[in-house]
């Protein structure tokens, strides 16, 4: 029997699978970056987040009587997991990332329908979720582990994650304090509350939570996530537009402050080495469903995530900023499409002219 | 528009010849575009051959578009090859003509090559051992460029020549435009994969392509003629190049240019509206033709059916057709009779027929699945694929979209294939036609890179379908509301008249009755007056016999109920007669 399927019969070798699988693979040089300056609780952290996204995923799926392997191993559960668990501060106890990603799954994608249908980040919504609700829990970011007075071996990680101390009874608050008896915070943070205590960028960038250009180890880890993310856009998974516009954006604007008051504002350096903006501006702007879709619109979101991490940096009341101004941009991704769709064949301005110049031949 | 200086025609001719020759065109690109694996050869390497004709040959009688043709033969016609078997009696479809000679033995229903497989009424052609063709009238060059353009246009259309790209134009419609054309572009670019008919026919026919393309360009007075040729066919090129060498350029005067350039190869550049703006970096303007830019765009297959139809007096009866794919025994382009069954050409070259999975007519990205192998091979088929499941696999079942916009990049047409795909989905058609679902080639790119696999240029042609439908029907509906209000018009008017003529005999009445009155009072003061008597007399004596037969009818009823009456009454008594008889012979005592 002849079987009869429509045009066209030749299909390139795009799949979903494999570019979630490919995004995963591009994020390994940051997650051994970050492994190596920041212990074994980041690995933990990203499998146990990933397991617990695709057992949601197969039970949501279970629930809305979906085709579960096909669904599942589209690999989109997967990233949503795995970008929390690199986000997630690497020490923070199991049940807060077990609800950032169950929120992710269930409330950030299948109440809205599913892989495609969600009109916000899901694991830039769970994040949120738990950064706002517990933000002693998120904001303890151990320090990088060349500051550990005790240094954290693979157990005692497993041990405080699951249990909330190490095997010989110490917390996380107790492992960031420095040797000079104060918590150790992040980059961002320290420089945030310093600047609020009236010191000058130059002073506190002596401290020794900062290393050549930006917070020690944090530099690193972000230059691994931009090499991820060159990766994903030789292998066609992003387009340039998104993490492009944004660093752009960012490095104008921390550019600009810093040129007219240097002791105020910290330079472009700092913005694009510190935090989540590398594996931001790659792997988390860049999620095809919740972004705008049109090349001229994706433009001008990452313009948006841009200026809103900037400001919310500087200005807000968060050290770190990336989770909020994606989502922020989520919201205005549909009305960003509406006012960029692009110029259609024979449609142009230049076609009007062209029009009027021909009339006096017809 | 300046005549070649005549004096000195030897040397003036060789330079106007180098001039000619301007083959380093700036090139442009157009947006979006695919590279899919060109599966070219071994076809296009192999020679050409010429399949014999089969038993039947069939003709449907509907065009693939749907409209009607009218058979000029009957069924036990004998036909010679070349003879006018059907024409479209609205004078716009070229006239279909027999390409052996033989004898029509039936009109029948068969399925027709379009996509729905739908059955249309063919006239079967059995052919004849021997063949014979109708007289052709052959032309030089020389007589063709002393004919008026319209005579050769006339010609072009009897010949019955479209084009040869796959869409089937009527040629002579495209060449008879009123507008002024400067250019013409001879599209040679072949840029779907596995089919290689143009590849061929240029490098084993290039002197009647480029003569061809020499005619046409007269035909419609263009002093530039392009051929453009993708790169993945350089002996195409090199063929072409010395074909031209030796071409009559000094019977075409006005001719200024005739380049043949090498194009990027990329899917899809032999689009109409693709090639253009590849080569003049222009646009053609929604809702007008390349003729509004003045340029007209050619196939090479149809160039060459010019110079068959023009100089050689031959109407378009077959053509090169692709048969390619991993089942293919011999994969080739093969020179088919019209009207020839898909099967005939399989068996022929020994196509392993029972391991088919799927036929495709015409390129692996805009062709169709054919079901039935009795389908006829058409002016519009240029390729044949009889590929294995793993060479071209079927669609895996459709993911969610994921938006991720590769479909955007890849269209050519600069649309949001994504947001068409939303919102013919949702059946948003007043959305799909907002983001321009009619300016969609079905080039079939967006679906080709869908991550997906989301047959998208189905749902496309869905909600073009849907979109017609409802304009069509909102137009009888408007067609409706003004016959309505129409007739609710007429109605009034009908209604305005009879009021009119009420009130008209109102007042008639009225005076009459004035004038009557006026009568009796001179009939009592006169009594000489007797026109009133005379006027109501005729009325008293029209109305006499219409009473009379009335009274006459009452009287005739009133005669037969009495009788009926009578008759009763008379059963009545004789059934109560008998009674009492049967009563007395019942009890003896």
């Amino acid at each position: 029997m002849l079987y009869r399927t429509p045009a066209p019969h030749s299909i390139g070798g795009n799949q979903v699978s494999l570019m979630m699988i490919t995004l995963v693979a591009a994020t390994l040089p940051g997650m051994f970056v970050q492994t190596y300056f920041f212990g074994w609780g980041v690995l933990i952290q990203v499998i146990f987040a990933s397991f617990i996204a695709l057992l949601t995923e197969a039970a949501i799926l279970h629930l809305r009587q979906r085709p579960i392997k096909k669904t599942l191993f589209d690999g989109s559960a997967l990233v949503t997991g795995w970008l929390i668990g690199l986000a997630i501060p690497s020490v923070a106890p199991w049940w807060l990332t077990m609800t950032a990603v169950i929120f992710a799954i269930i409330f950030a994608k299948h109440i809205y329908g599913g892989l495609g249908y969600n009109p916000f980040n899901p694991a830039m919504a769970g994040y949120v979720l738990v950064l706002i609700s517990f933000p002693v829990q998120m904001t303890a970011w151990l320090p990088v582990s060349a500051l550990l007075t005790e240094s954290l071996g693979f157990i005692d990680s497993v041990w405080l994650i699951f249990t909330e101390q190490t095997s010989n009874g110490l917390t996380v608050n107790l492992l960031r304090t420095g040797v000079d008896g104060f918590t150790l915070a992040t980059p961002l943070d320290t420089l945030k509350t310093d600047l609020n205590n009236g010191l000058m960028v130059s002073e506190i960038l002596n401290k020794n939570i900062f290393g050549s250009f930006a917070g020690k180890g944090w530099e690193y880890v972000n230059l691994a996530y931009l090499i991820g993310g060159l990766f994903l856009l030789y292998k066609k998974i992003i387009s340039w537009q998104i993490p492009f516009s944004m660093l752009i954006t960012l490095f104008v604007f921390s550019f600009f402050f810093s040129v007219f008051t240097p002791e105020q504002y910290p330079g472009p350096m700092l913005h694009l080495l510190s935090g989540a903006t590398m594996m931001g501006a790659f792997f988390i702007a860049t999620d095809p469903v919740s972004a705008s879709t049109t090349p001229k619109g994706r433009i001008v979101y990452g313009i948006g995530i841009g200026i809103l991490v900037y400001v919310i940096r500087t200005f807000g009341g968060y050290p770190e900023a990336l989770a909020f101004a994606v989502l922020l941009m989520n919201l205005s991704a549909p009305t960003i499409d509406h006012f960029t769709q692009p110029e259609v064949y024979g449609h142009g301005s230049s076609q009007e002219k062209e029009r009027t110049n021909n009339r006096g031949n017809i | 528009m300046a005549p070649i200086n005549k004096t000195d025609p030897q040397k003036k001719s060789q330079d106007r010849v180098q001039t000619l020759f301007n083959d380093n065109l700036r090139l442009y690109d157009f947006h979006g575009g695919i590279h899919p694996p060109q599966q070219k050869t071994p076809a296009s390497n192999n020679p050409q051959q010429t399949l014999p004709l089969a038993e039947k040959l069939y003709f449907p009688l509907v065009t693939e578009k749907g409209q009607p043709l009218k058979a000029t033969v009957k069924i036990d016609d004998r036909v010679l090859t070349g003879q006018v078997l059907a024409e479209d009696e609205t004078g716009f479809i070229p006239p279909v003509h027999a390409p052996a000679s033989g004898k029509i033995i039936a009109i029948e229903h068969h399925t027709s090559a379009h996509s729905s497989a739908i059955q249309v009424p063919m006239l079967v052609l059995e052919t004849a051992a021997d063949q014979q063709w109708l007289e052709l009238e052959t032309m030089s060059i020389e007589q063709v460029v002393t004919t008026k353009p319209e005579h050769l246009i006339q010609k072009i259309f009897d010949a019955g020549i479209v084009g040869l790209g796959g869409a089937a134009f009527p040629t002579a419609t495209k060449l008879s435009s009123p507008a002024k054309i400067n250019q013409l572009i001879l599209n040679g670019a072949e840029c779907e994969p596995y089919i290689s008919c143009d590849d061929s026919l240029m490098q084993e026919q290039a002197t009647k392509v480029l003569s061809g393309a020499l005619l046409i360009s007269h035909c419609v007075g263009a002093r530039d003629i392009v051929i453009a040729v993708e790169d993945n066919k350089p002996n195409a090129i090199n063929m072409l190049k010395e074909a031209r060498e030796k071409l009559p350029f000094e019977q075409f005067d006005n001719l200024t240019s005739l380049s043949i350039i090498t194009i990027p190869t990329k899917y899809p550049s032999g689009g109409e509206k693709q090639l253009i703006e590849i080569i003049t970096g222009k646009q053609v303007p929604k809702g007008k033709f390349p003729a509004h830019l003045g340029l007209i765009v050619q196939n090479v297959a149809t160039a060459k059916a010019v110079y068959d139809a023009l100089i050689e007096g031959r109407p378009l009866i077959d053509r090169l057709v692709t048969l390619t794919g991993k089942l293919a025994t011999i994969p080739s382009n093969y020179l088919v009779p019209f009207g020839t069954p898909i099967e005939h050409l399989l068996s022929y070259s020994h196509t392993k027929i029972d391991q088919l999975v799927q036929v495709i007519m015409g390129g692996p990205m805009m062709g169709h699945n054919i079901s039935d192998l009795k389908t006829p091979i058409l002016k519009s088929c240029n390729c044949i694929i009889v590929p294995t499941e793993d060479e071209l696999p079927s669609a895996p079942a459709a993911l969610a979209c994921i938006r991720c916009g590769l479909c955007t990049e890849a269209c050519p047409a600069q649309l949001l294939p994504q947001q068409l795909y939303w919102h013919s989905r949702a059946e948003e058609w007043d959305k799909t036609e907002d983001y321009n679902l009619f300016d969609c080639i079905e080039c079939g790119a967006c679906a080709y890179v869908c991550p997906s696999q989301i047959p998208l240029v189905d749902y496309y042609r869905f909600a073009k379908k849907a979109v017609t439908d409802k304009k069509a029907e909102q137009l009888k509906g408007q067609t409706a509301r003004i016959h309505h209000e129409k007739k609710l018009a007429r109605l009034k008017q009908l209604e305005d008249e009879k009021a009119n003529r009420r009130k008209q005999r109102a007042i008639e009445a009225q005076k009459r009755k004035e004038a009557a009155a006026l009568a009796k009072e001179n009939e009592a003061s006169d009594n000489e007056d007797s026109s009133l008597p005379i006027d109501s007399e005729p009325t008293s004596k029209q109305l006499d016999p219409k009473q009379q037969a009335v009274a006459d009818a009452i009287a005739r009823v009133k005669q037969k109920k009495l009788e009926k009456a009578q008759a009763a009454e008379a059963k009545a008594s004789n059934n109560a007669n008998s009674a009492d008889i049967n009563k007395n012979s019942g009890d003896p005592e």
